[in-house]
């Protein structure tokens, strides 16, 4: 008699399906309740960025979600967050240069503090880097443009983890070090 | 002695704040710049920064880490114009009257007229204790102030060259 045969081998294997099923539905269901209710001021900037320059969100066939939630398990480098929007084509056409900054300072909420705002108008480049403590983590709202392309990024990061990964460089205990020198 | 601790807590936050220079005055410099630069980092987010810094990686990262655990904020701004003369005297007359006042001290100034460059160091001391220190560097297509608040080893200072947003400005090469 083969497994598939045996009534108690497929009742059991149904219910690890089952059980895995519904794992993996919480996992998504928390993945996109921590996403829709995460810190508005990301969603904020994206959605000002998108009708304001009628910008495209790039594409990322679920990835973008995957890597959430790889992160948000994985916790590489001590990132225990990482939500990232790519947008492209802006139309810059009628852009003023000060129209960017006040978009993005309308957007961002004040308990985000400005760490790093560069802004290089007349070569179509700026970043702003906001940062707010959370417990012993530090997250931080990073928006990028250069040009008609833009990128949104918000992390969460343990600096005690990060910087133990800078000194022993590994993610499940695999160590990341031994495979970056090989690949030099 | 813990009221004693926490008097010392209360009295030293403004005796530091004095420190921290105010230069919203130079943001009207932004529109005519090429490129704005301006780096803010309180004494929380200076706390957790200095977290990514080990003091086992290296003898340079462990001096930064020993060089900023004390510090109440790190004020960086710069502006790079396309042409000369892109400031005027009376854009950095406010920020220069702040540091001209008794509490601030110049303990260096250089000038350079081939390079057409000026930077001047200023100290705010209370006793042997160092509360901040004032960096501007002035060049005919660039102005940058560094403004560090809190208690810092003067001797140390140019090794936050590159650090926290901090431009090299020539202070003094970093000791190997």
């Amino acid at each position: 008699m083969t497994p598939q045969e045996d009534p108690v081998v497929g009742r059991r294997a149904l219910k690890i399906i089952a059980a895995l099923s519904a794992v993996l539905g919480f996992v998504a269901i928390v993945g996109v309740a921590t996403v829709i209710a995460g810190d508005s001021s990301y969603g904020r900037v994206v959605s000002r960025l998108r009708s304001e320059y009628r910008a495209t969100e790039q594409p990322m066939y679920g990835a973008g979600l995957l890597g959430e939630l790889a992160v948000a398990v994985l916790r590489p480098a001590g990132v225990s967050k990482a939500k990232f929007t790519l947008l492209k084509d802006l139309n810059v056409r009628q852009d003023r240069s000060d129209d960017f900054s006040r978009i993005i300072l309308s957007a961002v909420e004040s308990k985000w503090r400005p760490l790093v705002v560069r802004s290089a108008p007349a070569r179509g480049e700026w970043t702003y880097v906001y940062a707010q403590p959370d417990g012993k983590h530090i997250r931080l709202l990073v928006v990028n443009r250069d040009h008609a392309d833009a990128v949104v990024v918000e992390v969460r990061v343990d600096p005690d983890r990060l910087s133990a990964f800078v000194d022993n460089p590994q993610i499940l205990g695999v160590r990341l070090e031994s495979t970056a020198r090989t690949a030099r | 002695m813990i009221f004693a601790l926490l008097i010392w807590i209360v009295a030293a936050r403004p005796a530091f704040a004095q420190a921290q220079l105010k230069m919203d005055n130079l943001d009207r410099l932004a529109s005519a710049a090429a490129e704005v630069v301006n780096v803010t980092i309180d004494e929380q987010l200076l706390q957790l920064a200095s977290k990514f810094l080990s003091a086992t990686r290296s003898a340079d990262e462990r001096d930064i880490k020993e060089l900023v655990r004390d510090l109440k904020g790190v004020y960086v701004k710069r502006f790079e114009f396309d042409r000369d003369n892109g400031y005027t005297q009376s854009d950095i007359d406010p920020l220069l009257k702040q540091l001209h006042a008794p509490a601030w001290a110049r303990i260096v100034g250089v000038t350079s007229t081939r390079e057409l460059k000026n930077i001047e160091v200023f100290m705010m001391t209370e006793g042997s204790l160092i509360k901040g220190i004032a960096v501007v560097a002035a060049q005919p297509r660039e102005l940058t102030v560094v403004n560090v608040v809190g208690p810092i080893d003067i001797d140390k200072l140019s090794r936050l060259q590159g650090q926290f947003g901090i431009p090299q400005l020539d202070l003094g090469s970093k000791p190997k």
